[in-house]
């Protein structure tokens, strides 16, 4: 993360120093670099891209205005995502019902498209050759499951950072991790075995 | 260490969570261990997997137009929770308390009143409606009863 910034653009600090301060504009820029990550954790809690963006939303209006309350003790980046998860969790608990049909609808959709698509034998993660199946193989795990996937594999975070995204210890975030793995490593062996491999 | 410990630290070893010494021994283990190196290619081929749908999520999600939804509802929330002056006298709840307050005080002074106040009160109407008897008397015969007439259509309406 760059905090001094190149020359002609603001670094990070500095514009969260700004924003602190009540600048829109340093705040709008914020908005704009961090948004993509956001929004792709909020996706791959919530899963429909309506809800995602609501969330994200949510997360950076939360975001501002506690803004003050920001310390700088850990990053922006793990800042704003810790509350993100706070916006998602929020979200999920007030659409559960909702959640819970979509998932199943969902399923079975993709088991059929996953028996029909190709691969070498044996060989699952070849069999998932589009970026669509792999959501949708995604989509059959736990939220929870799928968010400290997303944040260890896509955006990169590492122990540390998980557990303090997660306000958890470091050995929760190893067995989330663990058990997240398996879950995702039955659903691949699941699809592949239906597939009459 | 041994295997069995070796794939507890797989996840580790595949996180780039372990330290430079266990690396080294991960790193020399793995040249063996068919066993393990497989699970770490099964690793690898999962967090590609993740990343490729992570790809396809980003695309036509536009951090400009984001930026300005986030950036118009901070607006919003903001200038709506500063209400003008003249809508908080406009308000319902400006009006209120006083009103309130008055209802009060008019039930309290009726409360106040003794029961003789109430009934001097009651005979006071009493000797209104008597003086206008009288004053009925003393007026001449149409016009007594064109009054008595109208009081009539009055009480028909009632």
């Amino acid at each position: 993360m760059s905090h001094q910034g190149t020359p002609g653009i603001p670094g990070e600090l500095d514009l969260v120093l700004r924003a602190r301060e009540g600048d829109r504009d340093a705040y709008a820029e914020l908005v704009r670099r961090h948004s993509p990550r956001l929004f792709a954790l909020c996706l791959s809690m919530l899963r429909g891209r309506e809800s995602a963006e609501d969330a994200a939303q949510e997360a950076f209006v939360k975001a501002w205005k506690s803004l003050r309350s920001f310390r700088g003790g850990s990053a922006f980046s793990t800042w704003l995502h810790r509350i993100a998860v706070n916006a998602c969790q929020d979200f999920l608990r007030r659409n559960s019902r909702i959640r819970q049909e979509s998932i199943t609808e969902d399923a079975s959709v993709d088991e059929r498209r996953l028996r029909e698509g190709e691969g070498a034998p044996g060989d699952c993660a070849a069999k998932i050759e589009s970026a669509d199946l792999a959501e949708k193989i995604l989509a059959r795990l736990s939220p929870q499951h799928r968010l400290i996937l997303v944040l260890r594999e896509v955006q990169g975070f590492n122990y540390d950072e998980i557990a303090e995204i997660l306000d958890c210890s470091l050995d929760a975030v190893k067995g989330r991790l663990k058990r997240a793995r398996q879950s995702l490593d039955e659903n691949m062996r699941h699809f592949s075995s239906r597939g009459g491999v | 260490m041994n295997h069995d410990e070796f794939k507890a630290a797989l996840d580790e070893f595949h996180d780039g969570e372990m330290d430079s010494s266990s690396r080294d021994e991960f790193e020399s283990h793995r040249r063996f261990c068919r066993d393990c190196r497989e699970a770490l290619e099964a690793r690898q081929r999962t967090a590609e997997c993740l990343l490729l749908s992570a790809s396809s999520a980003h695309q036509g999600f536009d951090p400009e137009r984001f930026s300005r939804l986030v950036m118009s509802r901070i607006a919003g929330e903001e200038d709506g929770a500063r209400v003008p002056p003249w809508r908080t006298v406009l308000s319902w709840r400006w009006w209120l308390i006083p009103a309130a307050s008055l209802a009060a005080a008019a039930i309290a002074l009726w409360l106040s009143w003794g029961p003789a106040d109430r009934g001097s009160l009651a005979a006071d109407i009493l000797t209104q409606q008597r003086g206008g008897i009288m004053m009925m008397d003393w007026l001449d015969e149409p016009t007594a009863s064109s009054i008595g007439d109208l009081e009539s259509s009055a009480l028909a309406v009632r």
